[in-house]
């Protein structure tokens, strides 16, 4: 057992660390249509802008996203949520928490930040409405001390939007 | 025992039998796993390389993104995942079953073949090209939908009849058409699953494959410089420069081309002929582009995928394997008699797999094989393949041919209509 002891937290984010930075550039060479990442120089915190895609309720309309990644990633989901003002969605709530499946219990490590944007944007576009989810000020309400989205138990019923 | 093509068993260095330190909780059974490595079952544990051009022939493991001489492949679809990778998807206390990252087959479980050979390579590569012609289809979609609201500002009659199903087109995310060729696909699994490919065969005519799709974009390319030279004449000048095309099989392609608008999913070498077109008209008119694309792509193609659908990593890249699939499964039942053998009977017949893989993960297979889908022309395997690639070369041909056809006729009318509601 040599190995199991040296492998520190240094070793660990390098793994993280290496898999954004090549995000970053596959990203930079080929963003994903619809996005545009902010340029900043913290490679654990990504600023991405959303736009609606053309035809659809949020056509036009840009939105940001928030993507933190913990020194886990990828085995760990990135935290994503919208920043204000998070667009209206019966699957966003207004303090930027989506409800998305891949998010949370369906993440796995082969998804990409890009992947997820795709994703993200794709539940904008088949919205049909612009509105709350319907326990929205519950939800928020619970969320004041600041929680993270990843620690809801979050119940995904609905797979039509 | 498991063990094809005659592969020794070599040895691997003993420091390469346990994890190199990627990860923090290496909570594995290091002797079981130094005999899984010894015992070929398992990739060894090399360190990976930050990028490939350090050594020739690296393969990516799609979860670190680290490069390995040699990966392990799911069973379920092929994908690789080095084994400190492979080690963290399966925490040893869990009691559920593991998904499979990349395809959420349940039961996930990997095997080791040694390196890719150079068919999967090239097979790979042709699957990229397609991933990237797909992606500046888009880029082109996306530029004619923006010209098009551009001009319905501008003018307010509706004179452009073809922007219509692009639009819906557009905003479809339906799953209808790719459940229903999941379940053929299971059909067609099972069958070819008995039909025998030798390997150094497919590898030939693989190579020739990928030569002609090259040759056939620099011949389109070129064609269509002397298309638009000869804009007028087209249908008749373009026609005659084919290399005798008979009049069924022009019939023959242009149906093809236009399955995506009925029969839902369908790519393969038609629309190759499809991008460079598009590409080399240079500045495009609308017009011009919304009639090549009912022609030459399928609407469910540019369609996001649910959300809450269990998507994986490659959402878009797992559309274009099914399209692929569609598309092969079309070309099967066409060529009637030469197709016989599809790419998706070269995994199970290659006899690696016996036993190992549980029964259940079998409908899951289907949906997202990407080393499977492949070019419709690998697996034939009675057809000398001389004949056989010639043959497909000259319906390439005809198709280029069929799709500038197609491509100039609408764009025609449409002038014409704009020109009288101008007036």
């Amino acid at each position: 057992m040599t190995s199991s002891s040296s492998p520190s937290r240094k070793t660990l984010s390098k793994i993280a660390t290496n898999r954004l930075q090549k995000e970053l550039m596959e990203w930079q060479l080929d963003p994903p249509c619809g996005f545009t990442h902010r340029v900043s120089d913290n490679l654990y915190r990504w600023i991405i802008d959303v736009i609606g895609a053309p035809s659809t309720l949020y056509a036009g309309e840009t939105y940001q996203l928030q993507v933190d990644f913990s020194d886990h990633y990828p085995m760990d989901a990135p935290q994503v949520i919208f920043l204000h003002p998070a667009p209206l969605h019966p699957h966003i709530y207004s303090n930027g928490h989506i409800c998305l499946d891949i998010l949370y219990d369906s993440w796995s490590p082969a998804m990409t930040v890009g992947s997820v944007c795709i994703s993200i944007l794709s539940m904008l576009s088949s919205s049909t409405a612009k509105q709350r989810p319907a326990d929205n000020d519950r939800y928020v309400k619970n969320c004041r001390n600041g929680r993270s989205p990843k620690e809801t138990r979050w119940w995904f019923h609905d797979d039509k939007v | 025992m498991g063990n094809k093509l005659g592969r020794k068993r070599h040895m691997v260095d003993d420091k390469y039998t346990k994890p190199q330190g990627l990860y923090q909780n290496n909570d594995v059974n290091q002797k079981k796993l130094r005999k899984l490595i010894l015992g070929s079952k398992l990739a060894p544990c090399y360190s990976g390389y930050d990028d490939s051009s350090a050594v020739h022939d690296l393969e990516e493991c799609p979860i670190c993104f680290l490069h390995y001489p040699s990966l392990n492949r799911s069973t379920c679809c092929m994908k690789g995942i080095c084994t400190e990778c492979f080690l963290q998807m399966q925490p040893p206390h869990s009691s559920r079953p593991t998904q499979c990252p990349f395809c959420k087959t349940s039961n996930y479980a990997v095997e080791y073949k040694g390196m890719k050979s150079k068919e999967e390579r090239g097979k790979e590569q042709l699957e990229e090209q397609r991933v990237i012609e797909a992606k500046i289809r888009m880029q082109q979609k996306e530029y004619q939908e923006q010209e098009k609201n551009l001009q319905k500002r501008q003018e307010v009659h509706p004179s452009n009849m073809l922007t219509v199903p692009g639009e819906i087109e557009y905003r479809d995310p339906s799953n209808n058409s790719c459940s229903v060729i999941a379940d053929e696909q299971l059909d067609q699994q099972v069958s070819l699953a008995d039909i025998e490919t030798p390997m150094n065969h497919r590898n030939y005519e693989f190579d020739t494959d990928l030569e002609e799709i090259m040759i056939m974009e620099a011949i389109t390319l070129s064609m269509q410089e002397h298309n638009n030279s000869h804009r007028d004449s087209v249908t008749k000048g373009s026609a005659s420069s084919a290399p005798s095309p008979s009049e069924d099989s022009t019939v023959h392609m242009m149906t093809q081309g236009e399955m995506p608008s009925t029969g839902g999913l369908a790519y393969g070498d038609p629309t190759t002929v499809g991008v460079n077109q598009l590409v080399s008209h240079g500045p495009l008119n609308s017009d011009d582009v919304s009639s090549s694309f009912s022609l030459t792509t399928s609407p469910h193609l540019f369609c996001f995928p649910t959300a809450n659908e269990n998507s994986v990593g490659d959402i878009t890249q797992m559309n274009w394997i099914e399209a692929l699939r569609a598309i092969d499964r079309k070309q099967h039942v066409d060529d009637d008699g030469s197709g016989m053998t599809e790419a998706g009977a070269s995994y199970s017949s290659s006899g690696v797999v016996p036993g190992s893989i549980p029964t259940e993960a079998s409908p899951l297979h289907v949906g997202s094989i990407p080393t499977e889908a492949s070019p419709s022309h690998v697996g034939a395997s009675i057809i000398p393949s001389e004949y056989f690639s010639r043959q497909s070369f000259e319906e390439q041909m005809m198709l280029a041919i069929a799709l500038s056809l197609a491509d100039s006729h609408p764009s025609q009318v449409n002038r014409e209509q704009i020109g009288s509601s101008n007036k």
